[in-house]
């Protein structure tokens, strides 16, 4: 059974179609790569499942709701608690420290930061960056940085994890420590992990690809 | 528990630049709401010391004789035995030279009865015959001093000496102080008793007479005593209130502070353009962190709140610092000799900022007005980008 149905999607910026009749289907935990050239409308499409945008026509469904009828109010919502993201600029507030950067989500939904906090930094330890909490984001590195990203877009357990050239910024070895980390992740809580790239050597460590070109699905 | 108002100040304020922004705006609009209330509080202020110091040298009402000179036992002695009126003091006014060492000026003489002037009026005068009784300002610029010898000169009212002076001298016993310069540079007080044998009129004659009446709470019931009590007297007196003769004056201000007060919004709406830049500078400084803080699930809605209730702050903050900018202003308005005005000039030697809690609101509430206003259309210009186009221009 899909638990995300996108069917005939249209999107466009002005004059520029960007994405023609997208349809395709994810189920449940499924772990999915993105792939197609700079423009071809794969971030746009990522967005979109993610509740950030809304698309011109066709319809989207995450877990039996359509999210394109949702009020701004509930499309944060689904944000906040559906909705991990993570992005190629490991974005973290240079006014916080770590573990308040990551404790961001939860305050933002008004969940029970103790619960999350416990969770938080399991996470941290289990990823190497427990010696990083009171630190502030410009006192480590890019790799740490992006770790702490990705404990941040998962801290509510959501269902989804949508990521947009996560390694983009990293070297090599940086790069595969962070997909491998993203699987694994997935696989533990059945999280549907889509990572948008337009790199072949990350694409290819994923079982499912969805190849985009000139907003068109291609294969 | 929720993101609160104080994690996103924090994020907005973090870095020098946009703390003292803020402390900019807080201070240009605090400083344009106490100019504001500066103005309005000296205009009240005027008004408030010229009504308290004519009342105090006139009393609540004043009655005159349509043709000059009236019988005061016959037409209003009677008067005081009404429930309307407390007590009532009749004078005779006559213009006179005062001449002091050689050097004259034109002075009003009033010619009072010492007992019941004073429970009418709340000046301290003490007379006894042959004494006289001067305005603070007239002694002051002829330098005269108590216990001299000063010399009036009337226009007799004889026909057969008519173009003759009467001259006479009295000693200076004290100086009154009525709080309004015109009135400290020209009375001068006799017994009435003096003038009258000075110039034979009959024992009861009296051009004015002041009245004071029962305590009332505002203006406007004086003025329903005073229809009251113009009902009650002979058709040949006509009867004023304490403030008529600077009526004109206080109308003017009136009128005057209603424009400038108009007017002066201006410079709120200056100090309201800070504030827009203010909300600008920040939306574009912090954009990211208000993206990233959206992708994460804070609704535009929470954005607007938090941005409303910097606003509501911003404008309470400042109306406290106004008011304590206005008190540090009217303290050194009424001590420093710089701020000392012309009295010939401003009728008040010195003015002093008297404000109701009724300029507070207005005044305040018109601040508020603008900062909502200007504010709504700043916050609403951030709905025009979209999520996406927000986090494609700050994070690509």
């Amino acid at each position: 059974m899909s638990f995300i149905k996108v069917e005939n999607i249209f999107k466009s910026f002005g004059t520029a179609q960007v994405l023609n009749g997208i349809s395709f289907e994810i189920g449940q935990g499924e772990q999915v790569a993105l792939q197609g050239m700079s423009g071809s409308g794969k971030s746009t499409l990522l967005y979109i499942l993610g509740g950030l945008d809304t698309a011109d026509s066709g319809e989207i469904e995450v877990d039996n709701k359509k999210i394109e009828n949702l009020s701004d109010e509930k499309l944060a919502t689904f944000r906040n608690q559906s909705v991990g993201f993570v992005f190629q600029f490991h974005f973290l507030l240079p006014s916080m420290n770590c573990i308040d950067n990551m404790l961001l989500p939860a305050k933002i939904g008004g969940c029970k930061t103790k619960e999350v906090k416990k969770r938080i930094l399991d996470l941290a330890k289990r990823l190497g960056v427990d010696h990083c909490l009171e630190k502030y984001p410009f006192e480590i590195s890019g790799g740490e940085q992006q770790r702490i990203n990705i404990i941040r877009a998962i801290s509510l357990k959501p269902k989804i994890l949508l990521c947009d050239e996560p390694t983009g910024n990293l070297d090599s070895k940086n790069s595969q420590k962070v997909v491998d980390l993203l699987k694994e992740i997935s696989a533990e809580h059945n999280t549907t992990l889509i990572v948008v790239t337009h790199g072949a050597a990350v694409a290819s460590q994923f079982t499912r690809k969805i190849t985009i070109e000139d907003g068109r699905i291609i294969g | 528990m929720k993101l609160s108002f104080f994690s996103l100040l924090k994020i907005i304020l973090e870095g020098k630049s946009s703390f003292r922004f803020l402390l900019g705006v807080i201070g240009s609009f605090s400083f344009s709401i106490a100019v504001i209330l500066c103005t309005i509080g000296l205009m009240d202020g005027f008004e408030s010391t010229l009504v308290k110091s004519l009342q105090r040298a006139s009393g609540d009402l004043i009655i005159k004789g349509r043709d000059g000179f009236f019988h005061f036992d016959k037409k209003l002695k009677d008067l005081s035995q009404l429930e309307l009126v407390k007590s009532i003091t009749p004078i005779v006014q006559i213009e006179a030279f005062l001449i002091s060492e050689s050097v004259s000026r034109g002075v009003l003489v009033k010619g009072i009865d010492v007992d019941t002037f004073k429970q009418v009026t709340s000046l301290k005068v003490k007379l006894k015959n042959d004494e006289i009784v001067l305005g603070s300002e007239i002694a002051e610029k002829l330098n005269i001093k108590i216990g001299q010898e000063i010399v009036l000169t009337f226009a007799s009212n004889s026909k057969k000496n008519q173009g003759s002076p009467i001259l006479k001298s009295y000693k200076v016993s004290g100086f009154v102080n009525h709080g309004v310069y015109e009135k400290d540079l020209r009375f001068v007080y006799l017994d009435r008793k003096d003038l009258i044998e000075l110039f034979n009129y009959t024992e009861d004659s009296a051009n004015i007479a002041l009245v004071k009446l029962p305590a009332y709470n505002n203006l406007d019931e004086l003025k329903v005593f005073q229809h009251d009590l113009a009902f009650k007297i002979s058709k040949d007196l006509k009867i004023e209130t304490f403030w008529n003769e600077f009526r004109t004056l206080l109308d003017a201000v009136e009128i005057e502070k209603l424009s400038i007060s108009m007017v002066l919004q201006l410079i709120v709406v200056v100090a309201i353009f800070n504030i827009v830049a203010f909300i600008i500078f920040i939306s574009e400084r912090k954009s990211q962190e208000f993206y990233l803080l959206r992708v994460l699930g804070l609704t535009i809605k929470s954005v607007i709140n938090f941005w409303f209730t910097v606003l509501l702050a911003v404008w309470f903050v400042s109306c406290i610092i106004s008011i304590g900018l206005t008190s540090i202003f009217n303290i050194l308005l009424m001590n420093l000799s710089v701020f000392k005005l012309p009295g010939d000039i401003y009728v008040l030697s010195r003015l002093t900022i008297d404000l109701t809690l009724n300029d507070y609101l207005i005044v305040f509430g018109a601040a508020l007005g603008w900062i909502l206003l200007i504010g709504c259309v700043s916050i609403l210009r951030m709905r025009s980008r979209t999520l996406l186009q927000g986090i494609r221009q700050e994070f690509s």
